[in-house]
């Protein structure tokens, strides 16, 4: 997968997560915001890396702004998110 | 709980949702700013519960129904409002609100750059405001106590360039800021243009782009109150901070001229506010007679006024001669 554009997923409404990817030359940055950072951030952040290691991407700046969501709601935003940033944009 | 909220859009075009907004708005103590390309609305069946508006970069107009709090509406609609200006390519928003507002806003990735009594000035890309501050760096002459003067010039006239002249004989070095916000009679690329032209001759004068953090649209917010004074009152507050705290001190800015204002009141309560917040950030304001002419004070206006009416050799005496040139060019 090749990322082409900046592209986002999801909500900042409880539950949910907001996922941003932005492409650019430097190795992959993970920022993560979140209500449960203490708790959960390193498994966010796992399994975040895991779904961009499996679409072979190396170079890109993610953000996360989670609001408690649950790893299959995570993994779907970010499955979006990633879609959309090698498709170029929206397609709602 | 959810079942009967729903989302509206609203362009400026729908003139009928947006006055029923500014009612809303109205029962929360705000005003609707009219300066909006897009409004989203949440719904409860067909009473509006929570709105908020953005133009281009900036978000506004937020406001939550009293009954409807602490239900996450504002996470939902920055949410849509990031969605939407992403699809436009818009990436890097701010938001001015009321103070009380910052954990939540905060919350939904937003950071503060500025924050007085009443209001906060907060984004979700520090780096902008940060990046600002190196660019105005960049226009750094030398490192000695220098004196600004922030502008619009629309047009430049002889006025200011007695303003102009005046601070670059009593100091070492000036630095002009002109507004940057394009909703004035002469495009800003032109106003910049012929200041420059204007200003060649004086060798310690640096004319710098205001940019989005010195007059703008974005230090401008017009709906915090229906009174305006209140409203007046915040955006000075937020702007001179923002020079004071950081602008300034970036280019070591010791001295503000500013010329009286015979005419306009606003600018006259700005020019009291200034006098009363940047000696707390060690700047000296410095006001000046404006220069008359036939008794009167050489104003920008009065220039676009005669060149409406097609006066243009009045003009002549008024301004300087890039100035002139430029209405002489634009006659033909």
């Amino acid at each position: 997968m090749k990322l082409l554009n900046r592209a986002i997923s999801g909500t900042m409404e409880s539950s949910d997560i907001m996922v941003e990817i932005i492409p650019w030359d430097k190795d992959l940055e993970i920022n993560l915001k979140s209500d449960v950072k203490e708790q959960f951030g390193k498994k966010i952040i796992a399994l975040v890396k895991k779904i961009i290691d499996e679409n072979g991407i190396e170079k890109a700046c993610i953000n996360l702004n989670d609001k408690g969501a649950l790893d299959f709601v995570i993994k779907a935003r970010v499955k979006t998110a990633l879609y959309r940033s090698s498709k170029g944009g929206s397609d709602e | 709980m959810f079942e009967n909220f729903s989302k509206e859009y609203i362009l400026s075009n729908n003139k009928k949702r947006r006055e029923k907004t500014s009612k809303f708005l109205r029962t929360l103590n705000l005003n609707f700013d009219e300066n909006t390309n897009i409004t989203i609305n949440i719904l409860d069946g067909k009473k509006i519960v929570a709105t908020a508006s953005a133009e281009k970069n900036l978000i506004k107009c937020i406001g939550v129904d009293k009954n409807y709090r602490s239900k996450g509406l504002m996470n939902t609609l920055i949410s849509e409002i990031i969605r939407y200006q992403y699809e436009k390519n818009i990436y890097d928003l701010s938001i001015i609100t009321k103070i009380k507002n910052k954990d939540i806003i905060q919350s939904l990735g937003f950071e503060t750059i500025c924050e007085t009594k009443n209001i906060i000035l907060m984004e979700n890309n520090k780096n902008k405001f940060n990046k600002y501050l190196e660019n105005i760096s960049d226009n750094k002459l030398a490192n000695v106590e220098s004196s600004a003067i922030v502008m619009n010039l629309n047009p430049i006239t002889k006025g200011h360039m007695f303003l102009i002249e005046k601070a670059a004989k009593e100091s070492q070095q000036v630095y002009i800021f002109i507004v940057s916000e394009d909703k004035s009679k002469v495009p800003f690329k032109t106003r910049l243009k012929l200041a420059k032209e204007g200003t060649k001759h004086l060798e310690n004068v640096k004319i710098i782009e205001g940019g989005d953090y010195i007059i703008s649209s974005q230090t401008f917010p017009t709906y915090f109150s229906k009174n305006v004074d209140e409203w007046i009152n915040n955006y000075c507050d937020l702007d001179l901070k923002l020079f004071g705290k950081y602008i300034a001190k970036k280019l070591n800015i010791r001295k503000r001229y500013v010329g009286k204002e015979p005419y306009c009141e606003l600018t006259t309560y700005y020019n009291n506010k200034m006098k009363e917040i940047l000696p707390l950030y060690k700047i000296d304001v410095v006001e000046i007679e404006r220069l008359e002419q036939k008794q009167k004070a050489i104003s920008a206006s009065l220039v676009r006024k005669l060149a409406e009416e097609g006066n243009i050799s009045q003009i002549k005496e008024l301004v300087p001669e890039a100035t002139y040139k430029y209405y002489i060019s634009k006659e033909d």
